[in-house]
Formats: C-alpha cells, structure tokens, sequence
C-alpha cells in the first residue's frame, strides 16, 4: 500500500514494470488460484461473504471458463498500465477491477477509496503474501494498490501516464476523470451509476411453498439490503406482473417473508441514511407536484406507487403492477439489471431486445451484485486489451 | 394542552401554503391518525431546507432570507416575513431576559470581525453572533482576522467600560480554543468577573479535547473571572427558540417549544433518558414549515421537574451529531 500524494511514493509507481501479457496467461491463471487458495483457507476470509465470493471467481476452473469464452485470446496483448479507480462503497470491486485488469494482460495500478474496509485490508494482506512468493515476483512487481488525494498533482500526473483507465464511481467521480489529460491512445472505461429493478411473476409467487418462498427474499435480501439497495445493480423498481388478485396475494407472502427475514437479521439502516429516505420522498414529491401512495411495510421496506421517477435506495422500492412483462418494458428506460423471478433469463432478453430497450443484463433474482467480465454492456476483458491482426 | 394545538394549527397553516410540504407529509404521515401527542406530528428531517426552498408565503411578503452554511458547504435557506421575523426576535428576547436581565450591555464577541463581515462566508457563526447583537449596546470583536486575540482590543474594552456588565459572546469551540486555550499559552489573565459568557454552536469540534462543560467553565473562570457562563442550544431553522442552560446547568425547551426523542432503530418515541435523535418543536415558525423538526443531534430528554431550577421547559440533554456511517453502495450516490 502506498500513498501517492508525495513523489516517494509516486517514483515507486512510475517504476511499475509494464511488460503487456496476453489475456489469462498461465502465471496469471496460476497466480489468482493460489490467491483463491489462500483467501479460502483463511478463517478470516469466512465474516466477507463478498471476499469468499471473490476467491471463487478466482479460482482456476472459473478462470478457465473465462478463458475459454475470449476465444481470440492467443492473439490478444494487454495495453500496458492501466490505473483503475475503485468505487467508494462497494469494497470488493477493488479486487474485481484489478483481477480484470490484469486477465487482460496490463499492469495495474489500483487507487482504494480513502474510505478503509476490513475485507481490504485483508485481501492487500493476503495480495502481498501471495505476490510475494518468487513464482509470483513478475506480478508483485507489475501491479501496485494506492491511496492518492482526489485532486493531488501525483493523480493527474499518474492519469495522463497510463495506457488504460477504467474508472467506477458516481457521475461526479466519472466526469472529474473524463475532463483529466490523458494520453492520446488511453484506452478509457467508465461505470457511472446506474439503476435496476426486478420483476415478479405474481403467480409463481403465490404457488411457492414456504421454503421457495424463503429462498426467495433470502436472495432478494442478498440483492438489496446486503449494501443497503444501494449499489447500481440492486432493484429500485419493482414489477409485478399479473392479475390483481395473484399480485395482492404475492405482495402479502412476499413481504410477510421479508419482514420476518429482516427481523431475524436484525437488518437495521444507518440513521442517517433513514433520514436521506425522508428526503429522497420529498425529492419525488417535489418532482411528481402531487401526494404519493406510499405503503410503509416494514420500518426499512417502503413501498412507493408512483411512476416516471427515478430515486430509491435504502429501502424504498418503486412498486409497478402490470398485466404482462412487456408492459414494464418502458419504465426501464436506464436500467443496467433486471433480475427476475418466475421468468426465463432467455425470453426476457429476447422480449428486451425485440423492444429495443436500454437493460444491460438480466438475471435470476440473488444475483444482482454478482459482478463478472461483462458489465454495463461491456466486455473488460475485450476493451482492457488489444487484438493483433493479420491479414 | 396548547403547544399542540398550536402545532397542529401550524402543520395545516403550512398544509395549505406550502404545496412541497402538503405533499410531502400526505405522502408519509397517514391522515387517518388522530394527533394526541407531540410524537403524532408530522415533522420534516432538518436537513431538508439545504435541499429545498420551503416557504408558505408569497416572494412580496418576504422580508429576508436566513442562510447557514452547513458540512460540504451547503446552505440551509430560511424563509422570513415580518411576523415571524419579529417573533423569533421577541422569542430570544424573552429566553435572554429571564437568565441575563432585560437590558442592553457592551457586548465582546470571540470572535473575528471578519466572521460576519464577509458575505460569501454567511455561517451560523455569523448568524449567532449578528443574532444575539440585538442585546449590545456596544459591540467588539475580541480576535483578530487569523482568530489570535486583540489584546489591545479587550484592554481598551475593558477600560471603557469597567464597571459595566460584560455580555461575553461566543461559539464554543471558538471560545474554548482561540480565546481561553491562547489566553492559557500566553500566560494571561483577565478581570471578567462583572461579565456573562454565552456560548453556543455544539461541542462536537472539542470531542477530541476531552473537554465537558464543568471543565469548560473551570478554565474560564480561571482565565478571566468569570462565574456566570451559560450554554445553549439552538440552530438556523428555529432561530429565537432555544435551549437556554439554566443556572443548575440544563438545556431547557423555552416557552412555546417543546422536544422529543426518537429511538435509532424505528424513529418512535423514546421515553425519558433514552438516547436517540433529537426532534424539536416551535409555535412561532409561520413563514416556513419549521414547526416540527427531526434534527441530527443525538441526546435524550428528562423531564422539566427532574431540575430544581423550576423551569417549566423538558430538560434536553446534547450529545452529539448523528455520524455517517459507511453507506454501503455505489460511492457518490450518497451524497447528491
């Protein structure tokens, strides 16, 4: 770990070896499953569910699937450094970026938010162990994680220095990164926010029997309130598609289970962010020029009956009753997730698709923060690397 | 009890006027709930008026408009007619005469003049300080524009006006580290035992000083002489309602104002001695919806008889600021 924000610490990244590898090479393969060994045999490891989620994807049979799919890889070569700035509140997605960054083929430099999280430091730990093994000493001396300042002169020096950026962040954080001096070929990737929803079959819902129903608001509780609905990829919308019947059925199961989940949890909101929900309501009501219907389920499940607007989190959902799939189709307009219960991954997206809509992935309901190669629309691994072509 | 009339008078005052807060609280606080107690009133989160112009008057009837700059620099905007301009004024009138006496006094502000001279820096600060000269007859800043103390300045004051009764002014945090702390450093004393101190602004800036209100008041008699030093608690969006320290030493809700308490996990009432998030209540804001409001003050309540000073008021006990704690999510979104 370094600190950037003086030159000591900045003429060590400059040192950063840039030797550019082809996508998921063998020291890389061999590299990120003796990570997932270590992080798996630490007891530690077992209070992160989302650093254990993290060694899984490491390990080799999963890399290898990954490799398996970037059919080109053999004629692939990274871009060189890549510098990824990884977003404040989701701690993993340090690791994710880096992992992705360096399956690609580039050395990567990785700025943490200045925000500590346990499960990073714990994983720097168990980084620097690994890389530190002379097997490994090729990617100890390739990659560096940082701390810097938002503005320091070493940041932006370090900006316009590298051959790729990928940047996760909120819209301020993406625009201050877009506007920086970069270098004419920087090869630049950005995850602005985004906003997701979930749509409900009423009545497989209410054919389920209690221990479906348990799996369900398990895996939605994994969706939402695991980071407090507030990462990119949580459900704010919610449809339920049906008769009115089966949805006023399904509602009532549903959230009867989810309480009861959330008390067994002891699920409980920062204060301070209860209060943003007040707001985030006057936000709406301010925007809608009229009362809202508003169900207060549950002390942190609100349920918001108001089309055309856009903000939820921490525990308010905007809730949407429709005959048929097709017709939520446009209350999706942004979305980047739409996971699902009761529907087939398969004709969503041909149904998504036939629309002509924005959504960028769709999944089973409980894998809504499973991040992967392919986010927003986008392959990492095809954009953080270059192919070399022949003709 | 007419506190709460007056509060459900002001929610339907308001209800009318102000369209942002009628469908704010339709949209939250069901209607079908009769309002028996002070708990049972809708209320907006203070923050609120950093977010949102709130005003349940015309723009011809307004007479000025309050801002406060608050963390991250953004401003709290406070609507003002006449009328609740000079009830607010009449509301801090009576709370300072009952403890300091009814008349105007020389007035030393801790303070730089700087503070409320530049516009763009508009503060609570500078509020307070521009609030409270409504008791001076004379006004001095005691520190120069880097916060040192004007010595010469407080020599001549104190000359000027010796025999006089002092009003001593100050934020807490101000007071403590560039007045008392320097004079401590410096090594000097003065005679201020013929003034007052009153001091505000929270004690937050001094956790990490360890210093409580006893030990505040021990240095500053030590420094200066001075025995009568009162606290109080109060802010922007109920200016003229405030928490005057009693001389037993306890925060009390003046005439006209109440507070309650509500717990962290469900924002329901706490019963007396219960920490949780500090929610206050004031009967003279008619130009804006700032009758009810949840706070993000942390402290618990007791009741008023619980102090032998004999004040009416519940007794309300501060101890801090709601924290942020790490939002989970994605980073910016947090803050808009």
């Amino acid at each position: 770990m370094l600190s950037v924000d003086d030159r000591s610490g900045f003429d060590v990244i400059s040192k950063v070896s840039s030797k550019r590898r082809a996508p998921c090479s063998d020291l890389v393969v061999s590299f990120l499953s003796a990570l997932s060994k270590s992080i798996l045999s630490r007891r530690e490891s077992k209070q992160y569910p989302d650093l254990v989620t993290f060694a899984f994807f490491c390990r080799r049979s999963s890399i290898k699937r990954i490799k398996s799919s970037c059919v080109d890889s053999q004629v692939r070569l990274g871009w060189g450094v890549a510098l990824h700035v990884a977003p404040a509140n989701v701690p993993i997605n340090a690791a994710f970026t880096f992992v992705f960054g360096l399956l690609s083929g580039n050395s990567n430099i990785v700025r943490l938010p200045s925000k500590t999280w346990p499960q990073i430091d714990l994983f720097l730990a168990i980084y620097n162990e690994v890389s530190g093994q002379n097997d490994f000493a090729e990617i100890g001396e390739a990659n560096r994680f940082i701390r810097t300042a938002h503005d320091s002169v070493e940041l932006l020096e370090l900006v316009s220095s590298v051959d790729a950026l990928v940047v996760w962040g909120g819209d301020a954080t993406v625009a201050h990164f877009r506007s920086m001096q970069k270098k004419p070929r920087c090869a630049e990737l950005y995850f602005p926010n985004r906003t997701s929803s979930l749509v409900v079959d009423a009545k497989y819902i209410c054919a389920l029997n209690e221990a479906g129903l348990k799996d369900l608001v398990d895996n939605f509780y994994n969706d939402t309130y695991l980071v407090d609905q507030n990462a990119c990829s949580s459900p704010l919308k919610i449809g339920w598609v049906g008769d009115d019947s089966s949805i006023s059925i399904a509602k009532d199961s549903f959230f009867r289970e989810l309480k009861i989940l959330l008390s067994n949890k002891s699920y409980a909101l920062d204060p301070v962010a209860r209060i943003d929900r007040y707001i985030d309501v006057m936000y709406d009501a301010e925007s809608a020029c009229s009362s809202m219907v508003l169900e207060q389920i549950d002390t942190d499940v609100w349920l918001q009956e108001e089309k055309g607007l856009t903000n939820g989190r921490f525990g308010r959902y905007h809730s949407y009753n429709v005959v048929a799939f097709a017709d939520f189709i446009p209350d999706l307009s942004d979305d980047q997730t739409l996971s699902h219960c009761g529907f087939s991954s398969d004709e969503l997206r041909r149904e998504l698709i036939d629309a002509g809509s924005c959504v960028d992935r769709v999944v089973p309901v409980g894998q809504a923060l499973n991040i992967g190669v392919i986010w927003d629309g986008v392959n990492l691994l095809s954009r953080l690397s270059r192919i070399i072509s022949v003709n | 009890m007419d506190l709460l009339k007056n509060l459900i008078s002001l929610t339907e005052l308001h209800s009318k006027r102000c369209n942002l807060y009628r469908n704010y609280i339709d949209t939250i606080f069901p209607r079908e709930a009769p309002i028996k107690r002070l708990a049972d009133l809708p209320w907006i989160p203070v923050r609120a008026f950093k977010e949102f112009d709130l005003k349940s008057i015309s723009d011809n009837d307004v007479y000025k408009i309050m801002q406060s700059s608050g963390t991250g620099g953004v401003q709290s905007k406070i609507f003002l007619d006449q009328e609740t301009s000079k009830l607010q004024q009449a509301k801090l009138i009576e709370i300072f005469s009952e403890v300091f006496g009814g008349s105007r006094y020389p007035m030393l502000v801790i303070d730089s003049l700087e503070t409320v001279k530049d516009r763009y820096k508009f503060s609570a600060r500078t509020a307070a300080i521009n609030g409270f000269t409504l008791f001076s007859r004379q006004r001095a800043f005691a520190l120069n524009d880097d916060l040192s103390i004007n010595f010469d300045l407080i020599d001549e004051f104190l000359e000027k006006h010796s025999g006089k009764t002092i009003f001593i002014f100050g934020f807490t945090f101000v007071v403590w580290r560039h007045f008392i702390k320097q004079l401590e450093d410096a090594n000097k004393k003065y005679d201020m035992s013929n003034a007052f101190v009153l001091h505000g602004g929270g004690w937050k800036k001094l956790e990490n000083e360890k210093v409580d209100n006893d030990e505040f008041k021990d240095r500053i008699y030590r420094a200066i002489g001075c025995e009568k030093v009162h606290n109080y608690y109060g802010m922007i969006e109920q200016t003229g309602s405030i928490y005057m320290e009693c001389s037993h030493g306890n925060l009390h809700a003046p005439s006209g104002a109440d507070v309650i308490i509500r717990n962290f996990e469900d924002f329901s009432e706490n019963e007396f001695e219960k920490v949780g998030i500090i929610q206050i209540f004031s009967d003279i804001q008619k130009s804006y919806p700032g009758h009810s409001l949840l706070t993000e003050d942390v402290g618990y309540s007791l009741p008023a008889n619980s102090c032998k000073c004999g004040s009416v008021g519940t007794v309300l006990k501060v101890l801090g600021r709601l924290s942020r704690a790490e939002v989970r999510g994605c980073s910016d979104a947090v803050s808009r």
